[in-house]
């Protein structure tokens, strides 16, 4: 069965002669526990994408189901649960909590959900992630690749379905590049999960199962770049 | 763009909504000092006005003079006026009458009259012996009319004149005596004729921007004057700024203060949105440094921007405080009248509009100082590496609290200097409010024509006896126009007590008064007091610091044996040091045996008219009847001055607290858009977002109000202690309304404060928030 299923999304910003095609009528499916890469040009309309399927943003139309579930037909207080639940985030940024330390970074998502984090998992997740020198450091104290590996757990923690990462290689070395997508990997493999993950390196869309590409807001699907 | 300074316009549109705080604020400081200063010069002038009007319009008053004195006087350079006037029998101890009524004589040039006090309020002068002015009052007790004629009976024989004009000084309606002004030469026949001694008194008005100072001891050492000779009219030299102890000080000092206390208040507030608006562009200035700005130019940059702001903010603030001065002046015109009656409408205050305008540009300056050198330290790195992003130095303790709550409460004690700030502007204002509300409760003590117990007339036999008969009573409480009377007699008693003995003055009190002495709160010995309303041998004695008949203390008069019940902070009688006990009329007629009132109040219907004053009068017959209404209206202006002031400044110090915590809770939200970007995309729903702004806000309220209370508590007590314990004698409770007001007050600020990011954040896009730079 599909895990992501994308019918016929459009965004458009602004109106009139100012109106900008950010996405035209993408439709792809995504089964569970898929590795997907989605490569294109700057300004192609790869972040609108991912920011959709995450409901980070409101399509002008069209409909994005994960799990057979309409992500679009929450409401605001549903869709945030959802989220938090279902979808795992790793950004370019990395996007921490700068006042809180790496270990509690990573189990933010669960304490927003009040439970209680599953101190095997996440002794487990610090140790795939190497972290576990580090789990009282504060992320202004971690290097780039050591802050996005947090960001990796804060993604993991919830054992989330699905998880979307936009660039998170553009800020590192190639070294912690290939560490990153590797633990990504082994991730997505040891859980099941499906990735939806955006790149402008090569070699590391080719690691994917399969290809998307954007171009000008439309999407051709490359499909599988390896046997 | 000519320099790299015409980037600031283009970045104050680009961020209109961060500077919008920003700007109100200066707005709001330029507007409060333009207001208050401009309501200090409407005061003065208004004082001015007034003061002429009350004190005359003289700077001194010279005594023992010979005539020729005035003619020297005037031909001094500084002099602008001296008049020249005698008085006989003002204190109405003599038996000089008007259609029976006591009467007091002056006898002036015409511009004594006229012009060192504006008196005459109809008619004109005397012109010649045969002619007098008197006052108003005249006219309601023997219908005197301009052109008709009258007698004064002097103790040596009559005179009579007719009737020129009338003066309105206000005294003599209070002394239920007739004034009789006369040119000099009749007052001199007269004077003669009674053989009294010759004492013109001579009022000199300086020139404007004369050194009266100077003046005053050049004429000093001319005439050789000793003190008591030489009277300065205090009121007006203050108004011409020569005074060292005055209420224009006063006035000039309260407002200098207030300006500190906004510059103060608006160097925090703006300081601190210039602080954050730097630090959300630190890779902004380190790109600059990169490009080749200099530090002295980043300064630059950021003062001239700060000053970019005042360019609208200024005039508008400016604007708004003459508009406001205007109502205000409206308010205590139409609204209070009284002494206000006589303040500037439309007036524009030069002064108020200058230091407003002054205050803009020196906030803004004063704020600039620190973020510039900051915003000059960004090292160009910031730019390259893109690492611009508020460092923590301690991770976070979550501690009981959940994660959101625990996130505010860490975001509000991040920067010590500005949780010391927002609990120091709040702080402030409980201490403000707290030691005013004391001021206030002092006003109400202070001030008894207030009181539902105030009369507008009273009816007095004059010499202290009990006059005023039972019958005479009954007959003027049911006279039309009367809506209630009540009486007092006071007979002063030798008594006997533990350790002692002494005269006191016995007043007796009806029980509609005994019942007020609890709803004015004369005491709050509720117990006390009913005994003496029910037991026959109890008394209530007025406090007075060191008195004996405290509370509990027994004493004897002619053989009855009395006791104290309670004491009371205000009575209607001043014994004027002797000790006064208060009683029920049955207990003082058994003591005394009398059973009329020295004092007969009456309060009077709404509607009621001069003519039933006036039959009120007739029936009074040869008793004083004193007319207190005119006095209790000039002291009901002044309560409301005064309330309105203290409100108005109260209202002040809040605005800018609220205003202070609105924008830094914003400023807060703004520099951590991004973060709750972030946060909301990994799973925070905008409840818990709410909460943890909530957590930050209330972190600071309650750190204001716990240190504002710690401080305004005894401050109260202090004030309370000084101001009216000690002169009646009330002790100090808890002020729990005004707790209550200011937790209101703080809940308030604090939803005020929420409400505006909890807006922006609902419409907050996420993909927005994460992705800009």
């Amino acid at each position: 069965m599909d895990l992501l299923e994308v019918q016929k999304l459009c965004k458009t910003y602004g109106s009139g002669e100012t109106a900008v095609n950010a996405l035209r009528d993408v439709s792809f499916a995504v089964p569970k526990g898929e590795y997907v890469a989605i490569v294109g040009e700057s300004g192609s309309g790869k972040s609108t994408l991912l920011n959709l399927i995450g409901a980070l943003d409101t399509p002008t139309a069209g409909k994005v189901l994960i799990d057979g579930k309409d992500i679009f037909s929450m409401d605001d207080r549903q869709l945030t649960v959802f989220r938090r639940r279902n979808i795992g985030f790793i950004f370019q940024a990395f996007n921490l909590v700068p006042e809180l330390t790496v270990e509690q970074n990573i189990v933010f998502p669960l304490l927003l959900d009040y439970q209680k984090p599953d101190k095997k998992y996440l002794e487990e997740l610090l140790t795939v992630l190497n972290l576990r020198e580090r789990r009282d450091h504060l992320p202004s104290q971690l290097s780039g690749g050591q802050q996005q590996r947090v960001a990796i757990g804060r993604a993991l923690i919830t054992r989330p379905a699905l998880i979307l990462a936009d660039e998170p290689t553009g800020n590192l070395d190639s070294q912690n590049s290939s560490d990153v997508i590797r633990l990504l990997k082994e991730a997505s493999k040891k859980y099941e999960q499906t990735i939806l993950l955006i790149t402008h390196n090569r070699s590391i869309a080719q690691t994917a199962d399969r290809l998307l590409q954007v171009t000008d807001g439309s999407l051709t699907d490359l499909g599988r770049c390896r046997a | 763009m000519k320099s790299y300074l015409s980037l600031i316009p283009i970045s104050a549109k680009v961020r209109r909504r961060q500077n919008r705080i920003t700007v109100l604020c200066i707005a709001l400081a330029v507007f409060l000092v333009t207001g208050i200063f401009s309501m200090a010069d409407m005061g003065v002038r208004m004082e001015t006005a007034n003061a002429r009007r009350q004190h005359g319009n003289y700077h001194i008053a010279l005594r023992g003079l010979p005539e020729e004195a005035a003619e020297k006087l005037a031909a001094r350079r500084d002099v602008a006026a001296v008049s020249v006037s005698e008085s006989l029998n003002t204190d109405i101890s003599l038996d000089y009458t008007v259609a029976g009524k006591k009467a007091g004589l002056i006898g002036s040039d015409e511009s004594w009259l006229t012009d060192t006090f504006a008196y005459l309020s109809e008619g004109r002068f005397p012109a010649g012996s045969g002619e007098a002015v008197l006052s108003e009052n005249a006219k309601a007790v023997f219908g005197a009319e301009l052109g008709g004629s009258f007698t004064l009976h002097t103790p040596t024989g009559d005179f009579s004149f007719r009737i020129s004009g009338f003066e309105d000084d206000g005294s003599a309606a209070r002394y239920d005596a007739i004034l009789v002004c006369l040119d000099r030469a009749a007052f001199e026949q007269v004077r003669a004729a009674n053989g009294a001694e010759s004492a013109p008194e001579f009022f000199v008005r300086f020139r404007p921007l004369t050194q009266i100072r100077r003046a005053i001891s050049e004429i000093k050492s001319q005439y050789g004057l000793e003190e008591g000779q030489l009277a300065e009219n205090l009121v007006l030299i203050a108004l011409s700024g020569f005074s060292e102890n005055s209420v224009v000080l006063g006035m000039y000092g309260a407002a200098a203060f207030l300006f500190v206390l906004v510059l103060t208040a608006g160097v925090i507030m703006i300081a601190g949105s210039l602080n954050s608006n730097v630090a959300q562009r630190t890779a902004f200035f380190g790109m600059l440094r990169c490009l080749g700005a200099s530090k002295s130019q980043i300064m630059r940059l950021v003062r001239r921007e700060a000053l970019y702001w005042c360019r609208s903010a200024v005039p508008s603030g400016a604007a708004l405080g003459v508009a406001g001065s205007w109502g205000v002046c409206a308010a205590l015109r139409y609204g209070v009248g009284g002494m206000f009656s006589g303040i500037p409408l439309f007036g524009v205050s030069l002064p108020g509009i200058l230091c407003g305008v002054l205050v803009g540009l020196l906030t803004v300056l004063l704020a600039a100082r620190s973020p510039a050198r900051r915003a000059a330290a960004v090292s160009p790195v910031t730019a390259v590496t893109g690492n611009a992003e508020s460092k923590a130095t301690r991770p976070a303790r979550l501690g009981p609290w959940r994660v959101e709550t625990a996130l505010g409460l860490r975001h509000a004690a991040a920067s010590k200097k500005n949780l010391l700030l927002m609990t120091g502007s709040f702080a402030l204002s409980i201490l403000l409010f707290l030691s005013f509300s004391a001021v206030l409760a002092w006003i109400h003590y202070a001030l008894n024509p207030l009181r539902p117990s105030s009369p507008d007339l009273s009816v007095l036999s004059g010499d202290g006896s009990n006059a005023v008969s039972g019958e005479l009573a009954a007959e003027l409480s049911a006279m039309p126009g009367v809506k209630r009377s009540f009486g007092r007699a006071v007979q002063r008693l030798e008594a006997e007590w533990e350790g002692g003995g002494g005269s006191l003055f016995l007043v007796s009190l009806d029980d509609r008064q005994l019942s007020w002495a609890e709803k004015e709160g004369w005491t709050v010995d509720r117990r006390g007091l009913e005994r003496v309303r029910r037991e026959e041998n109890c008394v209530m004695s007025v406090y007075s610091e060191g008195s004996p008949l405290q509370k509990g203390a027994r004493l004897q008069i002619g053989g009855e044996s009395l006791e104290v019940a309670c004491s009371c902070a205000y009575a209607p009688f001043d014994g004027g040091g002797t000790p006064v006990l208060l009683c029920t009329e049955a207990l003082f007629s058994r003591l005394t045996g009398e059973s009329g009132y020295a004092v007969l109040d009456l309060q009077l219907e709404k509607d009621a008219t001069e003519e039933q004053v006036a039959a009120l009068r007739a029936a009074a017959g040869e008793l004083l009847l004193s007319d207190r209404r005119a006095g209790n209206r000039e002291t009901s202006a002044t309560y409301w001055a005064f309330t309105i002031l203290v409100y108005s400044f109260l209202a002040m110090i809040a605005a800018i607290t609220v205003c202070n915590i609105v924008n830094s809770i914003s400023l807060s939200v703004s520099a951590r858009m991004r973060q709750y970007g972030a946060m909301r995309s990994v799973g925070m729903s905008g409840r818990q977002l709410m909460k943890m702004i909530t957590a930050e806000t209330l972190t600071y309220a309650l750190c204001g109000l716990t240190v504002g209370l710690a401080a305004g508590l005894p401050a109260h007590k202090m004030i309370y202690e000084s101001f009216i314990t000690a002169y009646f004698g009330e002790a100090w409770k808890v002020p729990a309304g005004a707790a209550l007001v200011i937790a209101a007050f703080v809940a308030a600020a604090s939803a005020a404060a929420v409400y505006a990011p909890a807006k922006r954040m609902r419409s907050m896009v996420i993909t927005e928030t994460i992705n800009e730079l």
